[in-house]
């Protein structure tokens, strides 16, 4: 289960370009954006270089290129446009699609996602000239990484012609017994560029009769042209660093720089010192002195290391402003890999597995430990319980994650929709830090697509329509997430036109799904579009209305132990709700026997359970009875099972709740609360359609795990009949 | 070495420096220019027969010709040798 670096850079290559594609889609809101555009060059750049850690030239070369192109709009040489934007959209998923070829075969390149990337590369040429045409072999990768380099540093176009280093000079006291002279050094200066202009400052200069000739007073104000970076300056002055001071102050395009340089360092630095040198703006030597300088005061009276640094003139306060922010970052980032650690999925349902074995072997301990009468085995198994009880509850929270992330990949797609129908359609989150098991937002991802796609083709209507019907010429579909009474609910809205009963009862009518619908409620009628074969567009398009998929959508959402229902009103909304159980693996349960056979009812779905008073039933036909002057429905479990009459004497119901309904069940004896690591049923048993699996109790027996769901279902389907 | 001849008359002093003019002499150099200065004259400097000028015997110069215009001497500097105009050259200085 050993993790390569390749698995490491898929998953986060996958991560990145989620994050890139989220950039995107503000960008897209807002052209102005630049924090959304610094962090999509932040995640190209981080791309680029995890891609040669790991060695994936084509990746580096690809999105070395795009990266030039990035910076080309952080610079605004480049007006984003929302062609551009749709470009930007194209090229993070040909990356996408790339991070997935890795995945599969472990390579990064293969002729087709050259010729592929060629052809982006040279839609992003056809925008601004990022690619120098000579260099534009993909195949020649490291090369071209390397040229394109070298090309930025000599790009002379982009500087400005008062653009020069500034470089200050004190020397020393001391200076001339070093037997060096500082004339010698600004001629040496020369050999790096041009001295602009230089002027001698002679402010400590002592009065001549006071004059020690033997002592150097003098300083220098230089500003320099150079192609040479900082350091290469300051190494002019390496031999006499300690008998003078000097402050190298970059050009001003220089800053912008030395600002996009620290922007782009790793986060792996958390000292401002460090991330100054880092990025370049200061050097080890200087910080070193700055540093020693700052140990010289002592409490309150120690300056801050940034303010001394600007005071000194070794850095310019917009650097430090940059630093600043990125040691922010970075402690930021610290913080939070302190408190998250990623962990192999497989390992983490491994950990579920043995916690659910260690919940089934600790009830079969505190059951037996009552029958021993031994109340110290008690206590102790007591105590063993409470424990596999917390742990059971943390190592569920394990797989719980924000529904929200999720979520945000729906943005795209209703974007890219509503292009290609031609509406405007905004998506609405809400929600989003609801927490739901990992399986269950892998599997439901599917289902959602579809009913997102649906709301777009079917729900929302075209502009005109809408604008006709005196409606916001957008459309909207909201996205929202919230706990229900043990379930986590799903909701999908769309302002569209609603559902039409009498379109959908004559379509089912048409396909001969039903004889008529005249009598079926509203409900039992939109639920027909869950039907295999249904669809009422009168066109088939991209999107949907194939009339397939809304029942794969259904029977998705139910393997999932879920179940949907639609509100709706005509000519103003649609609301699919999805409702889903907490987790898949351990529920809490409530254990109770009808005719000897023990069977578990998921906890958060029971309300109360009441003693069964024959004398209160309602009616001798329909299962009613009156609970605190309400009706409430009941259905006696023994019926449902086909078994005979148990001949016990007090029989209880359990009222519970699913959605909107409560109904009563009838059993025969209540257990009480009990932990359930359920257990698929198995093929054998998949027509067992009241049960959604199966659990092993403390003392070894097995007991089934009820689906209220169906059972409601049944109640429905009951009523139906009676009223028919 | 360095070679640091002052005569004056009613008007002025002259200094002829020659030779070493460096941090190495300058001590010498000094008391010449000190010399000058409580002369109370106007001063001519020639520096054509400086061989070696370094940064400290620009710094004195500079000093003592500060001096001089502080005190409201005239002066003239009347030569220079290639040594001198380099370093003025270095640091785009004129006297």
């Amino acid at each position: 289960m050993d993790t390569e670096p390749k698995d490491i850079f898929v998953t986060e290559g996958a991560e990145l370009l989620d994050t890139a594609e989220e950039s995107l889609l503000n960008l897209e809101s807002d052209f102005s954006d630049k924090e959304s555009l610094n962090n999509l060059f932040r995640v190209m750049h981080t791309l680029k270089g995890s891609a040669g850690i790991v060695g994936f030239e084509y990746v580096e070369s690809f999105t070395h290129h795009f990266e030039n192109f990035l910076d080309k709009l952080r610079n605004d040489e480049i007006t984003l446009t929302s062609d551009i934007v749709s470009l930007l959209l194209k090229t993070t998923d040909y990356i996408g699609s790339i991070v997935q070829h890795i995945d599969d075969t472990g390579d990064d390149s293969d002729d087709a996602i050259v010729a592929q990337g060629d052809a982006i590369l040279e839609e992003l040429n056809s925008i601004y000239d990022i690619v120098p045409a000579s260099k534009n072999d993909s195949k020649n990768t490291s090369e071209s990484v390397d040229d394109s380099n070298k090309e930025e540093d000599v790009d002379d176009s982009l500087r400005v012609i008062t653009d020069y280093w500034h470089i200050s000079l004190r020397f020393k006291e001391d200076f001339f017994l070093t037997g060096m002279d500082p004339s010698s050094f600004i001629n040496y200066l020369r050999n790096l560029g041009s001295i602009v202009s230089i002027t001698l400052v002679m402010d400590n200069l002592p009065d001549f009769n006071e004059l020690d000739p033997e002592k150097c007073y003098l300083g220098f104000e230089i500003d320099f042209d150079t192609e040479f970076e900082r350091q290469a300056i300051i190494d002019v002055f390496e031999f006499v660093l300690d008998d003078c001071d000097i402050s190298v102050i970059p050009p001003k395009s220089k800053i912008e720089e030395y600002i996009n340089l620290i922007n782009e360092l790793p986060e792996n630095k958390e000292r401002l010192g460090e991330i100054l040198v880092e990025g370049g703006t200061l050097t080890e030597n200087e910080l070193d002195i700055v540093l020693n300088k700052q140990q010289e005061g002592f409490g309150e009276e120690k300056q801050k290391l940034g303010e001394m640094l600007v005071e000194d003139k070794k850095v310019s306060p917009q650097v430090v402003d940059a630093a600043l922010q990125k040691q922010k970052k970075v402690k930021e980032k610290k913080s939070k890999e302190s408190r998250s650690l990623r962990v192999d999925a497989e390992k983490l349902d491994y950990v579920i597995n043995i916690v659910g074995e260690l919940v089934t072997t600790t009830s079969g301990i505190l059951q037996k430990s009552k029958v021993l009468n031994d109340s110290q085995l008690e206590e102790f198994s007591s105590n063993l319980y409470r424990l596999v009880n917390d742990l059971r509850d943390t190592s569920m929270e394990l797989r719980m994650v924000p529904i929200g992330e999720s979520f945000n990949r729906f943005r795209r797609l209703v974007r890219d929709l509503s292009k290609d129908s031609g509406k405007e359609i905004d998506l609405e989150i809400k929600g989003g830090e609801t927490e739901l098991d990992k399986t269950f937002i892998e599997k439901i991802s599917d289902p959602l697509v579809h009913l997102i796609r649906n709301s777009i083709d079917h729900g929302i209507e075209n502009i005109e329509k809408r604008k006709q019907k005196g409606k916001n010429p957008k459309g909207k579909i909201t996205l929202n997430a919230y706990n229900d009474a043990g379930s986590i609910v799903i909701e999908i809205t769309d302002d569209g036109k609603g559902l039409d009963k009498d379109a959908i009862g004559q379509k089912a009518v048409e396909k001969g799904m039903i004889s008529s619908y005249q009598g079926m409620s509203d409900s039992e009628v939109y639920k027909l579009i869950f039907e295999p074969g249904f669809s009422t567009a009168a066109q088939i398009t991209n999107i949907s209305g194939r009339g397939v998929g809304m029942d794969v959508v259904r029977r998705n959402i139910e393997d999932l132990r879920g179940s949907v229902s639609i509100d709706t009103e005509l000519g103003k909304y649609t609301t699919i709700k999805v409702r889903l159980p907490l987790t898949l693996a351990i529920i809490d349960g409530f254990l109770v026997e009808v005719n000897e056979q023990k069977y578990v009812i998921p906890l958060d779905m029971v309300v109360e359970c009441v003693e069964f008073d024959e004398k209160k039933l309602k009616s001798d036909e329909r299962n009613y009875i009156t609970l605190r002057d309400k009706i409430l429905p009941f259905i006696r479990m023994n019926e449902i099972f086909h078994e005979e009459e148990s001949g016990q004497r007090y029989e209880n119901i359990v009222i519970v709740n699913y959605g909107e309904q409560s109904i009563g069940l009838v059993v025969d004896e209540i257990h009480g609360e009990v932990q359930a690591v359920i257990k698929s049923l198995g093929n054998m048993y998949r027509d067992a359609e009241f049960f959604s699996g199966a659990t092993i109790l403390g003392d070894g027996s097995v007991a089934l795990i009820l689906d209220v769901q169906k059972l409601v279902k049944v109640y429905e389907k009951t009523e139906k009949e009676y009223v028919k | 070495m360095a070679q640091v001849n002052i005569h004056s008359d009613d008007e002025k002093v002259m200094i002829d420096i020659s030779e070493d003019f460096t941090v190495t002499t300058i001590n010498e150099v000094k008391m010449a220019f000190e010399e000058a200065l409580a002369a109370s004259n106007s001063v001519e400097i020639s520096l054509k027969d400086v061989e070696e000028f370094d940064s400290a015997a620009f710094q004195l110069l500079y000093s003592f010709l500060s001096e001089l215009q502080k005190d409201g001497i005239d002066y003239h500097i009347s030569d220079m040798s290639k040594p001198v105009k380099n370093i003025l050259l270095t640091y785009d200085m004129e006297l």
